[in-house]
């Protein structure tokens, strides 16, 4: 049955001449395991067009998109990380097996003629695969891909008379971004791979022309199929042995999950990227940011080559001497001719071995340096292992969502790191964080803000120096030691307590445990301690107190806070006992009413002070002092409060609004 | 004839080149698979009930179209506050308020108001003001419609300082087109 079918068919098609015409090749002297290095690579190659062309379908290239679809083929899609890892990891078996092959040409005096024109296209193939190396480096768009590239593409922008017309062109402009991707993206799927193919259907039409290159005296006689085929396979399997290997052993950076147990063993392959498995991804690329750059490691030599020529001579570590390492290539076949064959032979080892052995000894010099304990490869390291750590924090961000203004923005928008960085500039001048900055003297101190420990604590003894000791409000611990409450009872203690975890839930009106015992207990313990004498509360009656401290309504929360920084001396909360700056967004079109309302309730703040009030002045140049407006821009504040609040959750929203410019 | 030495070698091998190719090929082709089909493990969105204005914007019998937005993933990004789509309100005499979605039951396309008929531009499928397909009779030709209008989920929310004037919240959610049943798109 399976027989007339294969019968048919070929009579049709006639495929089973085409099978023979690949497969049933005489080998003279035999199938050898030294041959299989060209089927390896053909074998790799395949792989990276199998898995290039899946990764396709979900990468997608664009400045602010590209990294966002890399993270989540590694980390969301099923077997993205097996898939990504493969190609990875192919590119470098490509670049090791090139070595391979190359050095066994030269050993076996294929390079000389009648092969001189294989050896040729055999060149071109690596300067294709090495291309691929290149641009498939920039795509992730990550940092590390966008750093090292942009030095490549500025050596090409240093080359004289042409170069920095070259370099617009390659970049797609005059600084990266969405075309230099999509360029690059071309280039590596739609330009190289075919270009490749291509030249491997040559390579093997001139390799069948000539034969194998058989060695002196060789006995015996060979087929392709199945002897040398065989061993391709085996060895083709091998290889792919250790890229698997690679990837499963990679050293990607996991990423924390809830709820990972209980999936089943499928699930927990297929999502083995999210553990660490597979390819490296850095933290999304952003200029702003820097980063200690080195290229991968198969071109670390041209790297280290270039510390070498400095300045003007530079050139020389750039192209003069990779330009001259081809050419020598180039030429080496033509050293085969007549009399010269015997030198031309051992001229091809020497070199091939040569080039290998500067390569191997600038990579490890390039290596041993960044490894060496000089203060250069300590700064080094550190810079790499900061890198490392906001590669980490990216990754775990994106598993919320990328914003779409790109994937640098989630380190720009991550509270636990930019909103540290913004209490450090904006606020840890006066204020301390308790473990994080300590030189504040002039406000409490804000760790663990809004939780029930941190309010008791507060309520306890307000004039601690965490709370209102540092200040010039007095008026609470005041009031504590006239009521006795600095010393409390059991009793008193227990309704302090039942206030603080009432405050800890930033009771509103419209909270969801309004119904509760705690939220009951709470507010009656607040009347009963006198709180509302002074606090006002949306859901409590005020007391008789005329002392007017802040409105506890939501106590700890965003918007509490947010009222607490933009309009600190707002009648719910400091007024007129205010210090601390109006923090505000002066940058925005909103600048000026904003600027005209700071100025209004400057002025009513200074009419409330009494005329006979002898601190009078004191008081005016207080007011004068805390209302001069302090830019902090929206989107900053809200980083702050989310770090304040540990709610690491990224602040989403653009930059200020604006425009094209006007024409 | 009995088989030579060699003969069984080269069979063997034949054998083991077949079997290496098939285990690379299961090895990369079932993840390739998987990952192809990776699209599955995508449910759509759960709608949840978003505010999309209040009882009084409405006029009795005059529909009105409003967005309705929320958070929206689109695979690797994530937009907070996106318009999802788009809803056509309608207050009914006696104060009940429908909601239907704007995308035709034909093929997808959107749904405009006429003024006295709700009809979609791209093959004429038409409804009434009560959002009921249309019959072939009435309409004096073939009406492509399959079913009614695509009814949303509705609520109407008090607002503790207007008691008389309740917000309209909506649940937003697709529906699989060209079916005379309106099913879920899942």
């Amino acid at each position: 049955m399976l027989d007339n079918l294969k019968n048919w068919l070929d009579h049709r098609t006639g495929y089973r001449k085409i099978v023979e015409l690949l497969l049933i090749e005489h080998i003279p002297g035999g199938a050898k395991w030294r041959y299989v290095w060209g089927s390896c690579l053909a074998f790799v190659f395949s792989v990276q067009l199998i898995t290039g062309l899946l990764l396709m379908t979900a990468y997608s290239p664009g400045d602010s998109t590209a990294w966002a679809s890399v993270y989540y083929i590694q980390y969301e899609m099923d077997f993205g990380w097996l898939i990504r890892g493969l190609h990875h990891f192919g590119s470098q078996t490509m670049v090791v097996l090139l070595g391979c092959h190359m050095l066994q040409i030269v050993i076996a005096g294929a390079h000389l003629p009648p092969r001189e024109v294989n050896w040729w296209l055999g060149l071109g193939l690596m300067g294709a695969v090495l291309g691929l190396s290149l641009t498939g480096y920039l795509l992730p768009w990550d940092q590390k891909g966008y750093w090292a590239t942009q030095v490549a593409t500025n050596i090409a922008g240093n080359l004289p008379v042409l170069g920095p017309w070259m370099q617009k062109i390659i970049v797609g402009g005059p600084v990266y971004g969405h075309h230099t991707l999509t360029r690059f993206f071309a280039l590596h799927v739609a330009i190289l791979p075919p270009l490749i193919v291509v030249l491997i259907i040559a390579h093997l039409a001139v390799f069948r022309r000539h034969g194998v290159t058989a060695p002196a005296g060789a006995e015996g006689e060979g087929w392709f199929w199945p002897d040398q085929a065989f061993r391709d396979m085996l060895a083709s399997l091998i290889v792919f042995g250790v890229m698997l290997g690679l990837v499963i052993f990679g050293h990607g950076h996991s990423i924390e999950r809830p709820a990972r147990e209980g999936l089943s063993l499928w699930s927990n392959i297929a999502h083995a990227g999210q553990r660490g498995l597979g390819a490296n991804l850095d933290a999304p690329a952003d200029p702003s940011e820097p980063y200690p750059a080195r290229p991968e490691w198969y071109f670390l030599f041209l790297f280290q080559l270039l510390k070498y020529f400095e300045g003007e001579k530079e050139i020389i570590g750039t192209v003069v001497i990779p330009g001259l390492a081809g050419l020598v290539l180039f030429v080496v076949p033509l050293l085969g001719y007549g009399r010269m064959r015997k030198f031309g032979y051992w001229f091809g080892i020497v070199l091939i071995v040569g080039l290998l052995t500067s390569v191997a000894t600038l990579t490890y010099l390039a290596l041993a340096s960044d490894a060496a304990d000089t203060p250069e490869a300590k700064l080094l390291q550190g810079e790499k292992s900061k890198a490392h750590e906001r590669a980490a924090r990216a990754i775990q961000l994106a598993g919320d969502g990328v914003p779409a203004e790109g994937a640098h923005m989630l380190l720009r928008r991550d509270p636990m790191s930019r909103g540290r960085q913004l209490f450090n500039d904006n606020c840890a001048g006066c204020h301390r964080l308790k473990n994080h900055f300590e030189n504040g003297e002039k406000a409490s101190d804000l760790s663990q803000y809004g939780s029930e420990e941190r309010t008791r604590r507060l309520i306890m003894n307000p004039g601690h120096e965490d709370f209102f000791g540092r200040t010039e409000l007095k008026r609470m611990a005041e009031w504590a030691e006239e009521e006795g409450l600095d010393e409390p009872d059991d009793e008193t203690k227990k309704l302090m307590g039942s206030v603080a975890r009432w405050l800890a839930g930033h009771p509103r009106k419209t909270s969801k445990n309004r119904a509760s015992d705690d939220y009951k207990n709470g507010l009656a313990a607040f009347s009963e301690l006198g709180c509302n004498d002074c606090h006002a509360h949306e859901d409590v009656e005020p007391g008789t107190g005329i002392f007017r401290a802040p409105d506890l309504t939501g106590y700890g929360d965003e918007e509490y806070l947010r009222l607490m920084i933009m309009a600190p001396d707002h009648p719910a909360r400091y007024g007129v006992r205010n210090a601390m700056p109006v923090l505000r967004d002066l940058e925005g079109p909103t600048r000026g009413v904003t600027q005209q309302e700071i100025a209004r309730n400057r002025e009513a703040l200074l009419a409330q002070i009494a005329a006979d009030d002898p601190r009078a002045d004191q008081r005016r140049k207080r007011i004068m002092d805390a209302t001069q407006p302090v830019h902090l821009s929206d989107v900053d504040r809200e980083l702050i409060i989310r770090f304040l609040l540990g709610d690491s959750r990224v602040v989403f929203g653009g930059d200020p609004i604006t425009g094209p410019p006007p024409k | 004839m009995q088989p030579t030495p060699e003969h069984s070698r080269r069979t063997w091998m034949k054998w083991a080149t077949h079997a290496l190719g098939g285990l690379w090929a299961m090895i990369v082709g079932i993840p390739a698979v998987g990952y192809l089909l990776d699209p599955r493990n995508r449910p759509a969105a759960a709608g949840v009930f978003k505010r999309v204005g209040r009882l009084s914007d409405l006029a009795e019998n005059v529909p009105q179209s409003v967005v309705l937005r929320d958070i929206r993933r689109d695979a690797w990004t994530l937009h907070p506050n996106d318009v999802l789509g788009r809803v056509w309100l309608v207050r009914r005499p006696g104060g009940k308020v429908e909601a239907f979605t704007t995308i035709c039951p034909h093929l997808g396309g959107s749904i405009n108001f006429d003024g006295k008929q709700f009809v979609c531009p791209l093959h004429g499928a038409t409804f009434n003001l009560a959002c009921k397909r249309v019959s072939e009779t009435e309409l004096g030709k073939p009406n492509p419609a399959p079913r009614d209008m695509d009814s949303l989920e509705i609520q109407l929310v008090a607002d503790p300082g207007q008691d008389d004037d309740p917000f309209i919240e909506v649940k937003y959610e697709n529906f699989v087109q060209g079916h005379a049943d309106k099913v879920k798109k899942a």
